[in-house]
Formats: C-alpha cells, sequence, structure tokens
C-alpha cells in the first residue's frame, strides 16, 4: 500500500498542469482514509474537537520561550457535516463509498458530495488527522 | 428530431431540462459542465469515473447540411471513421470512430448530430465509450432528448437539485455551481433579476431555520424584521427601498423568500429585486414544486 501524498493535498492547486504526483480520479476513488492513532477525540461545548499531537519545532526551545505555556497538541473543532464525515473515516470505506452516503443523506449527486468530502479530508490531511492510502489496482 | 418524451423518471432515470433540451439520463449520471448561452454552450455528462457524453447547441440561422459536416468530420480524422449512415437513430445522423493503440486497446467515440426547425438549433451529441453497451447508453440519452422549443422561450430549469418553473419573458442570466451551494440567475428586459438559491446541510449552518436561511442566503441586514409563515416554514423580507434614490433608478427594490426542505437537509431561497416597486414580484414562480409569491 503507498500513501497517497497529503502533502499534495495540503499544497494550493495551481491554475495550469497538474501537480506532482498528482493522482486519477479512479485511484482517488478508490483510496481508503485512515485516522491518525494519535488523535484525541474531545467535547467542547457541544462541538466535538479532535486533538493531535504537534511536535517541537526547534525554536521553541529557546530560553525565551521555553517558559510559555505549550499544550503541546492542536485541537480542530468539527461542525455536523464534518463529523458525518470523520465518523464514516473507519479505515475500510473508500473515499467512493463515504462521497456516496453522503450524496444520499444530503440529497446531492455524487460528484457534489465527493468534491465538498475531499476537500474536507484534504483540509484534515493537512492538519494531520488523517492520511489517504492508495489502493492497488484491481485484479 | 423531437420524441415523446419519456414519462417522468423515477429510480433509475435522472431529469434535466436546461434551455428548452429536456434530457433523461441515467441514474447515475449528472450534469458536471453547463452553458447559459442561448447561441452556443454544451452540458457535459459524466458517471463515477469519467465523462460520458457531451450534448451542445448552436443557433443556427438556416439549416446547416449535416451530412456535409459529418462528412468533413470524417475527413478530417482521416482514418477509422466509419459513417452510420442516415439514421443513426431518427432524425440524428452519427459517425463512429474507433481508435486502436499500440497495445492492441480499442476505443469508440460516437458523434451526432440534428437539426431542430422549430428552435433554430442544432443540436450535437459527442459520446465515447467501448463497445456497443456504451452506445447503447448515449443513444438512449438521444433518444429521449426532446427540444421543447427556442432556448429563449425556456420556461423551466431542473438541474443541480433545482426546478424552477417560471412565466414568460425571463431568460437564464447565470449559474453558480459550487459543492452544495448552486445560484441561478434570470434576468428580464424590465431590469429585474430574480436569483434562486439552493444550499445543502442546512443543518450544519443553521439554515433549517428560515429566517436564518433568509439572512445566510440573501443576505438581509441585521435587525431587520422578517414576515414569517408557520404554515409554509418560510420567511420573508421586503425592502421598498428610499423613494428618492428610487426615482433616481440608483436603488433596488427587493422581495425575498426562504424556506427549508428538511427531507433533504437544504434550503431554498428566492429574491426578485427590480428598480421600481411595481412588478416586483414572484407570481408565477415555482421552486422544486413549491409557488413562491413574493
Amino acid at each position: 500500500m503507498k500513501a497517497v501524498s497529503n502533502r499534495a493535498a495540503a499544497s494550493p492547486p495551481r491554475a495550469f498542469g497538474k501537480l506532482p504526483g498528482a493522482v486519477g480520479l479512479e485511484a482517488m476513488l478508490r483510496a481508503v482514509p485512515v485516522r491518525n492513532a494519535a488523535v484525541r477525540e474531545g467535547k467542547r461545548g457541544g462541538a466535538v474537537v479532535l486533538w493531535v499531537p504537534v511536535r517541537r519545532r526547534w525554536w521553541s526551545a529557546w530560553p525565551g520561550l521555553r517558559r510559555l505555556p505549550w499544550r503541546g497538541e492542536r485541537g480542530v473543532a468539527l461542525d455536523a457535516l464534518g463529523r458525518e464525515v470523520w465518523s464514516a473515516c473507519d479505515g475500510v470505506a473508500d473515499l467512493e463509498a463515504i462521497a456516496a452516503g453522503f450524496a444520499q443523506r444530503h440529497g446531492l449527486t455524487f460528484h457534489e458530495a465527493r468534491l465538498a468530502v475531499t476537500r474536507f479530508l484534504r483540509m484534515l490531511a493537512g492538519r494531520g488527522l488523517l492520511v489517504v492510502v492508495g489502493r492497488g489496482e484491481p485484479t | 428530431m423531437t420524441t415523446q418524451a419519456p414519462a417522468e423518471p423515477v429510480g433509475t432515470r435522472r431529469g434535466v431540462e436546461w434551455l428548452n433540451l429536456r434530457l433523461s439520463l441515467p441514474g447515475d449520471w449528472e450534469v458536471v459542465r453547463h452553458a447559459v448561452s442561448t447561441r452556443k454552450g454544451a452540458l457535459t455528462l459524466a458517471d463515477r469515473r469519467r465523462q460520458r457524453m457531451q450534448v451542445m447547441w448552436t443557433a443556427c440561422g438556416a439549416r446547416p447540411d449535416v451530412g456535409a459536416m459529418l462528412t468533413a468530420y470524417r475527413v478530417q480524422q482521416a482514418t477509422r471513421v466509419r459513417d452510420l449512415g442516415g439514421d443513426l437513430l431518427a432524425g440524428w445522423r452519427g459517425v463512429c470512430r474507433v481508435t486502436e493503440t499500440d497495445d492492441g486497446e480499442r476505443s469508440w467515440l460516437w458523434r451526432a448530430a440534428s437539426y431542430d426547425a422549430g428552435s433554430r438549433r442544432l443540436v450535437e451529441a459527442v459520446w465515447t465509450g467501448e463497445g456497443e453497451a456504451a452506445f447503447a447508453a448515449g443513444a438512449g440519452v438521444l433518444e429521449a432528448l426532446e427540444v421543447l422549443g427556442p432556448a429563449e422561450a425556456a420556461r423551466r430549469v431542473r438541474a443541480f437539485g433545482l426546478d424552477v418553473r417560471h412565466p414568460a419573458g425571463w431568460r437564464l442570466d447565470g449559474a453558480a455551481v459550487r459543492p452544495m451551494d448552486v445560484e441561478l440567475r434570470w434576468a428580464d428586459d424590465a431590469q429585474r433579476v430574480v436569483r434562486v438559491w439552493r444550499r445543502a446541510g442546512a443543518s450544519a449552518w443553521g439554515g433549517d431555520d428560515a429566517g436564518r436561511a433568509l439572512r445566510e442566503l440573501a443576505g438581509v441586514p441585521r435587525g431587520t424584521a422578517l414576515v414569517h409563515d408557520d404554515e409554509t416554514a418560510a420567511a420573508g423580507w421586503d425592502v421598498p427601498g428610499p423613494r428618492g434614490r428610487r426615482l433616481v433608478g440608483r436603488h433596488r427594490v427587493a422581495s425575498a423568500s426562504a424556506w427549508t426542505e428538511a427531507e433533504r437537509d437544504a434550503a431554498c431561497c428566492v429574491t426578485v429585486e427590480g428598480l421600481t416597486r411595481l412588478g416586483v414580484t414572484l407570481d408565477g414562480w415555482a421552486v422544486n414544486g413549491r409557488g413562491v409569491a413574493g
């Protein structure tokens, strides 16, 4: 299994031409989002917050900055739609299944749901909450 | 070319009406690209995996020679293009191009055209695939395609989760289609503008409340009093505008109505604007089977 580069997913799209390493639609639909095992789920005021550990940067070791409070993790709050997509990322369902289920529940077309879901997953991948893993060619 | 339209598609067919073209698509096909020009444009249809078909229209003052067009295409392609004869389908002429790669894989491209005298439009279709099944899918769309009249006289738009019927005299002026957020715009010669929004995921952004949906979509200023209709779960907003600015034509009066579609978790909003209060109504407009009175 190879990981579809979430670094590529996090970088902004270019107006012309393909990003290096960009994947085709078929491969993207068969890819599976896998949650970061280190992510902790919490609640804050009724919203679900995902806490992901954050690595200390080299400049945080400076003497003046050491005294600043360091949480060690970063939180991402999810709305109702985000919770729904996050719940569907069980490490088994591929992007096509997640998008199709989202489309059915909200009365959307498949590509409408696909764009919304992949955009959201790209954001989560950029924040280290999950990674999208490509699957090999079907036999 | 016009054939009797099939019954309203249920289940495995999806009905689309756009600029007086009525199509019946397989259930997994959808419109992924569109154009609002009545003179020349195209609808691009795709299934989950790839683009399947493109339906194009061109306004023609006189009947074009469809046979000569297809012959010229055949000559241009030089090889492996087979004329499918005078009647690909009833009223359609077409050609088929077969391309073979070095690996021996073959792909088919069908191109068909037909002229509709009633609307004075040349309608063309291009679709690709492998083998007879792909041909049948595209041919099925063409068989059910119906040209209802001139593009300028269209009175219904059915696409992108919206089914909008309107009176005569309005032309589709713009369509902004974003994931879960669709806005269609009509204009008429009296400089009135009607906008129809549909935004999905209403429960997430508070659109399940009609008043909130109205403020969000129609841009109603905070503090403006809304009129609520509990029976229809709609909210309305009516702004006459300051008299002085209306007289010089600088201020547009507006009327708006919003409601929620709980079964589809979406909120819809319709606004109408005009230079004077007279005629700024939504009489005769219906969105998703619901009459909208402004």
